[in-house]
């Protein structure tokens, strides 16, 4: 939920980064957290396990110009992406105003990809925030691997529904696209917020290699 | 601007007198219980209000580990079998702090130091959080909200297509 504090003049959005497990949702916040402004952003805050898989959420806080008097925000968190902690997913999601779907292109993660992209929107019904009015990004990652999935079959798998994302291939380890994925998320909630509808919901757009 | 606050299913509107009279209140709570730095909480990680020490407030990290701890905690007792939840308290060995529900959707957190005790801060929080209630429950209800009132849209004078918001160094 977009919160609007006319005293401090300040207007927060919340992010969120979902996906298959070791897709990359950690990795995206982290590229983000070390190659922008120190004075646009605050601590990445990782609540991980020992081996750095993400136990709760990642959070990072950023915030980007002055809009008509108002500082403008983004709270980025990501979830954790293993099946267990679907519970935990739920919660991070609550209140949220956009997501970036990061899907793994290694053809073996593709049942993965579609099981978390289910959850996702399944989680999303259940804390009362349809899917289909929420402004959403999907980012088909890992494409510097060898032998990615065709883009068009994850398309078929993920984005041929009635309603059409825009898609940034990536790779988050190199920073690909990374920030062309949250510059795409946040002018879609923005557009939203002060247009009242979202941008790219009908028309495919896709950003490739 | 001085209206309240407008409060819809997408978007809250926090006012100005709003939000100074939330401060008040936890300025007044701070002063009655010597909490050292108390925020009202959004359940999304906003902080909505604040009162006290400066030096307790960051870019947003905290209230982001408040609001994840306390949905977590909540679900753990829900899952228990305890459907009511009055919030929790840490006591550390030099600073304490508990968070305690205000409305589903708004938390109040407190932060205080030894020799202040569990028992006084929870006892003024209860008048604290009755005051906050009813400021919170005196928001007006639009049918719709997307840009708050007062504030000129950015149609027209910025183009979301053409910027980039966050540049890469």
């Amino acid at each position: 939920m977009a919160v609007i504090n006319h005293d401090t003049r300040e207007v927060s959005f919340k992010l969120v980064y979902c996906g298959t497990p070791m897709g990359g949702k950690t990795t995206n916040l982290s590229y983000i957290h070390s190659r922008i402004g120190a004075d646009q952003r605050g601590d990445l805050v990782a609540l991980a396990t020992a081996n750095d898989r993400t136990l709760f959420f990642d959070f990072l806080p950023v915030h980007t110009m002055v809009i008509n008097g108002y500082k403008t925000k983004f709270m980025l968190y990501t979830v954790p992406g293993q099946v267990c902690y679907n519970a935990t997913r739920q919660m991070v999601l609550r209140g949220v105003d956009g997501v970036v779907f990061v899907a793994d292109s290694q053809l073996d993660r593709m049942e993965e990809n579609l099981t978390a992209w289910r959850g996702m929107i399944r989680n999303l019904a259940d804390n009362g925030t349809p899917f289909e009015q929420l402004p959403a990004i999907l980012q088909f990652n890992k494409r510097d691997l060898p032998d990615p999935a065709p883009v068009a079959y994850m398309e078929y798998l993920l984005n041929s529904g009635p309603r059409r994302l825009p898609v940034f291939e990536a790779a988050a380890a190199t920073g690909y696209n990374v920030f062309a994925t949250l510059n795409g998320l946040a002018q879609d909630v923005l557009h939203l917020f002060h247009h009242g509808t979202a941008r790219g919901a009908t028309a495919s757009q896709s950003v490739s290699a | 601007m001085d209206t309240l606050t407008t409060h819809s299913g997408h978007v809250l509107h926090l006012g100005v007198t709003l939000t100074q009279r939330l401060r008040h209140t936890l300025a007044g709570y701070c002063q009655e219980s010597e909490v050292r730095y108390a925020a009202l909480l959004e359940e999304s990680g906003t902080i909505c209000a604040d009162a006290g020490d400066a030096a307790f407030k960051d870019s947003g990290e905290t209230a982001a580990l408040a609001v994840g701890a306390f949905a977590a905690l909540q679900a753990v007792a829900r899952r228990l079998g305890d459907g009511t939840f009055e919030g929790f308290f840490h006591e550390g060995k030099t600073r304490q702090f508990c968070l305690t529900p205000v409305t589903p959707q708004f938390i109040l957190l407190s932060v205080f130091e030894a020799p202040v005790r569990f028992a006084i801060v929870k006892l003024c929080a209860v008048k604290a959080i009755a005051h906050l209630q009813e400021q919170i429950e005196t928001m007006p209800i639009p049918e719709r909200s997307t840009m708050p009132s007062g504030v000129p849209s950015a149609a027209g004078d910025f183009s979301f297509e053409a910027a980039t918001l966050f540049r890469q160094e």
